[in-house]
């Protein structure tokens, strides 16, 4: 037999564990990097607009920079988590690994490693400018106090996030699940270790610590055991993804509109259910707190104000299955169906599910005014702020909608469109803002028809514009193939062009709005 | 059989990052017959037939699939023509069943659930299975009775049997495609696995880094090819110079050439003429005749 000499490479090769950390730094990348984005947007927005449209800049509040600090820190634990679990299962790069000489357990302590090491660059960068942008103020990074709760909340979401994705192994599923599950343990204890004194446990930062350690141990267990039993429970017969196929009795049409709907329903249902019972939590804890009346009201409607647009961003995202990713492979473009039907279809069962999301967010909100005390607002007074939070919502989903389906065609995780949406959501905000103010100022009543035009016309100006934008997208561009960089600069030449006519000719007014913001 | 074309390519093009990767392509198909459209991994197979079928805007010259253009009409190309994508995508979570009413709903004018039934039966396919749980050769399957049972007037295949286990495969090529054939439908089909085509097409194409070297019958590009094994007394001369020659090989006292030509006296002759002690002359199959005139494409002999 002949000993072939060993080959020498210059460079020392991976061994397949350190791939793994690699791998998973790499993978959590793009959603990390959206999220600071995001981050940097939420904090630097009010800085812009006013820059923009005022005389002078104006640095960040530090009070915005740590909320957004603290809630991208959350959520930035939970994402990785979610992809640490449930990426590679959904995109078949898993079944490679298992093929490598390594311990189940061992790849995925590899993979945790990878994705806390992402998570610890993120946070070190995000942190780091944070505390640049506030221009070295103390009160602009995030303090100590906080710290604290937000890793550890983190923490819990990372856990949950794991394990709902080794456990379903689709990545939105696994974020829906695992983020009620996490929210729904988390929320329980605190409420638990709080007890009588919740205010008081929130105030002091006592989270109870053994609590949290048991719900992330109990995670990082099934998580482990899942990995180690990639076939399921055999006792039980039950695995996700790997159930018999049974005969359905069909559907007595099957067609787009059928398959738009019939797929993802549970996530409709489920976010439909989510937006019942978001704010909750809030008048519980609120109610605990002493907090009560307009406060408790005030409160739960931002969280529904903050959980709407995600869930519609989410099921925007959704809009493209592998379908644009893999597109000459496609089944559906094989068919006889022209290209704008096939966007029809999708945009109507897409506005049909978002329709349902907003009758479900306003069912909420109703049953919150009923509900909620308020002694210190009159019922017109709550009529106001319902109608308020209505308007904003139902003028600004239908570009909401577009922006984020469009963000799909450039990205293929649907959790990247998601974060890269939800940038769309301040600016609706600082929109409405302006209009609001804009409508007092001129005399106008909030809710009179002659404030409320232009409010809608800039919405239905905007949306035709991401509407074309999209249609030229799906339409065109991708039939033509063009090349990422193509695609991009035209979306970039796009925005420009939109931005320069709004602000020309829609946005003459804003100097009412920066006088009235900031006092110049 | 009729001549009239049923595919007609012009110069057409493709690029890619500026790089062409179909290039002057001319290609004319002719109704009632199997089109061998082959090549090696990467040619450009299937970027001209996703031309072909509208699914790719093409950069230069101009195409035709039943006197429809695939750019403009792609729609009424799809409606009349069964495709099947290389390695196509479907709905995981619905079953055999569904997919398959799906599509007959965008077919519903020509759609035989008899032959769906039929073909599904053959195919030993399961209805309510899903699809995301099927192995790859069964989704080849799925993927022919979708583009088979609407009975199309042209069937365009794109390396229709990777992933079919051999019984399937042979199956499909001398039962269900023959008897397509039979019934006067033109099939174009594209592999790069040329033998199970063999006996199969009655014209040929050979792309090469987007260029089509050749479109003929099967008969003129299998018999205007031959093989010549030779052995001399002494080394076998390095440079063979015969008529027509595409590839030689030389080791030691033997030599082996292919050349185009059907001649086989001409070809004895000039061998004869080279001093070998020895020859045969055979016809190639299909599988040969591709490699030798790819192999002297890239010599830049062809």
């Amino acid at each position: 037999m002949v000993t072939l000499p060993r080959i020498r490479t210059a460079v020392p090769l991976a061994g397949p564990l350190r791939g793994l950390v690699g791998r998973e730094v790499l993978a959590a990348a793009p959603a990390l990097t959206a999220l600071l984005v995001l981050h940097l947007w939420v904090v630097f927005l009010p800085s812009i607009w006013y820059a923009a449209f005022g005389t002078a800049w104006r640095p960040p509040e530090p009070g915005i920079v740590q909320i957004s600090l603290v809630a991208i820190l959350v959520m930035a634990f939970f994402l990785v988590g979610v992809l640490c679990g449930a990426e590679e299962e959904e995109n078949g790069t898993a079944a490679f690994v298992r093929q490598l000489p390594v311990h189940p357990l061992r790849a995925l302590g590899e993979k945790i490693a990878g994705s806390l090491l992402a998570l610890a660059v993120w946070f070190a960068a995000a942190w780091i400018l944070s505390t640049i942008v506030l221009l070295g103020s103390r009160t602009g990074s995030l303090h100590y106090t906080l710290l604290g709760p937000a890793l550890t909340w983190g923490a819990l979401f990372f856990s949950f996030g794991l394990a709902a994705g080794a456990w379903i192994r689709r990545v939105i599923p696994a974020a829906f699940i695992g983020g009620v599950l996490a929210a729904g343990y988390g929320w329980t204890g605190l409420a638990m270790s709080g007890s009588q004194s919740l205010r008081q446990g929130l105030e002091y930062n006592t989270f109870s610590i053994p609590i949290v350690l048991i719900g992330c141990a109990a995670a990082l267990l099934a998580a482990a055991w899942r990995v180690t039993h990639p076939e399921g429970i055999p006792a039980a017969g039950w695995c996700v993804r790997s159930h018999e196929g049974s005969e359905r009795r069909n559907a007595p049409v099957i067609n787009l509109r059928w398959k738009e709907w019939t797929t993802r329903r549970w996530l409709t249902g489920g976010l439909a259910l989510l937006l019942l019972a978001a704010p909750w939590p809030v008048i519980w804890l609120f109610e605990a707190m002493f907090f009560r009346g307009v406060d408790q009201l005030a409160g739960s409607l931002t969280v529904l104000l903050l959980a709407l647009p995600f869930a519609v961003a989410l099921e925007s995202a959704l809009l493209w299955q592998k379908e644009e990713d893999e597109r000459p492979r496609c089944w559906l473009y094989v068919l006889p169906i022209p290209n704008s039907a096939i966007l029809r279809a999708k945009l109507g069962a897409l506005a049909g599910r978002v329709g349902i999301l907003f009758a479900a967010a306003v069912v909420s909100a109703a049953f919150l005014a009923v509900t909620v005390h308020t002694e210190a607002a009159p019922e017109a007074g709550i009529a106001r702020v319902l109608g308020m939070t209505g308007l904003l919502v139902l003028t600004g989903l239908p570009a909401l909608m577009l922006f984020a389906g469009t963000i799909r065609l450039y990205s293929r995780s649907p959790i990247v469109t998601v974060i890269a949406s939800a940038l769309y959501i301040p600016v609706a905000g600082l929109l409405f803002a302006d209009f609001i103010l804009r409508s007092y100022e001129i005399g106008f009543g909030f809710l009179e028809w002659g404030a409320l035009w232009p409010w809608l016309l800039r919405h239905l100006v905007l949306t035709a514009a991401l509407g074309a934008w999209l249609f030229w997208l799906h339409g065109r561009s991708l039939v033509h193939e063009y090349g990422m960089g193509a695609r991009l600069g035209g979306a970039l030449l796009y925005i420009a062009c939109i931005y320069v006519g709004t602000v020309t000719f829609l946005f003459a007014g804003y100097r009412e709005l920066l006088f009235v913001l900031f006092g110049i | 059989m009729s001549n009239e074309p049923v595919i007609t390519a012009t110069a057409l093009g493709r690029r890619f990052r500026g790089r062409w990767v179909v290039k002057d392509l001319g290609l004319e198909v002719p109704k009632g017959s199997v089109f061998g459209f082959l090549g090696l991994n990467g040619a450009g197979k299937s970027t001209t037939i996703r031309m072909l079928m509208g699914l790719l805007a093409r950069h230069a010259g101009e195409a035709r699939v039943l006197g429809l253009d695939p750019a403009r009409e792609s729609v009424e190309v799809k409606r009349r023509v069964g495709y099947v994508p290389e390695a196509p995508i479907y709905y995981d979570w619905m079953t055999i069943r569904q997919t398959l009413d799906f599509a007959a709903y965008y077919r519903r004018r020509d759609w035989d659930e008899a032959r769906a039934r039929h073909l599904m039966e053959h195919f030993r396919l399961e209805p309510g299975a899903r699809i995301g749980e099927l192995s790859k050769g069964m989704k080849a399957k799925t993927s022919l009775i979708l583009a088979m049972a609407f009975n199309p007037e042209l069937l365009v295949l794109d390396e229709p049997t990777s992933g079919l286990d051999p019984i399937a495969r042979r199956e499909f090529i001398e039962g269900i495609l023959a008897e397509y054939q039979e019934a006067g439908h033109t099939v174009f089909v594209s592999s790069h696995l040329v033998s199970e085509l063999a006996g199969l097409v009655d014209r040929v194409g050979i792309l090469h880094e987007g260029r089509l070297l050749l479109s003929l019958t099967a008969e003129e590009f299998l018999g205007g090819l031959r093989r010549v094994r030779m052995d001399f007394e002494g080394p076998a001369p390095e440079q063979l110079t015969l008529s027509g020659l595409l590839t030689c090989r030389t080791n030691g006292r033997d030599a082996e050439a292919a050349v185009r030509s059907g001649d086989e006296k001409a070809i004895a002759a000039e061998v004869q003429a080279l001093g070998a002690r020895g020859f045969t002359i055979e016809a190639l199959p299909l599988e040969d005749a591709f490699i030798e005139v790819v192999r002297a494409a890239e010599r830049g002999a062809v």
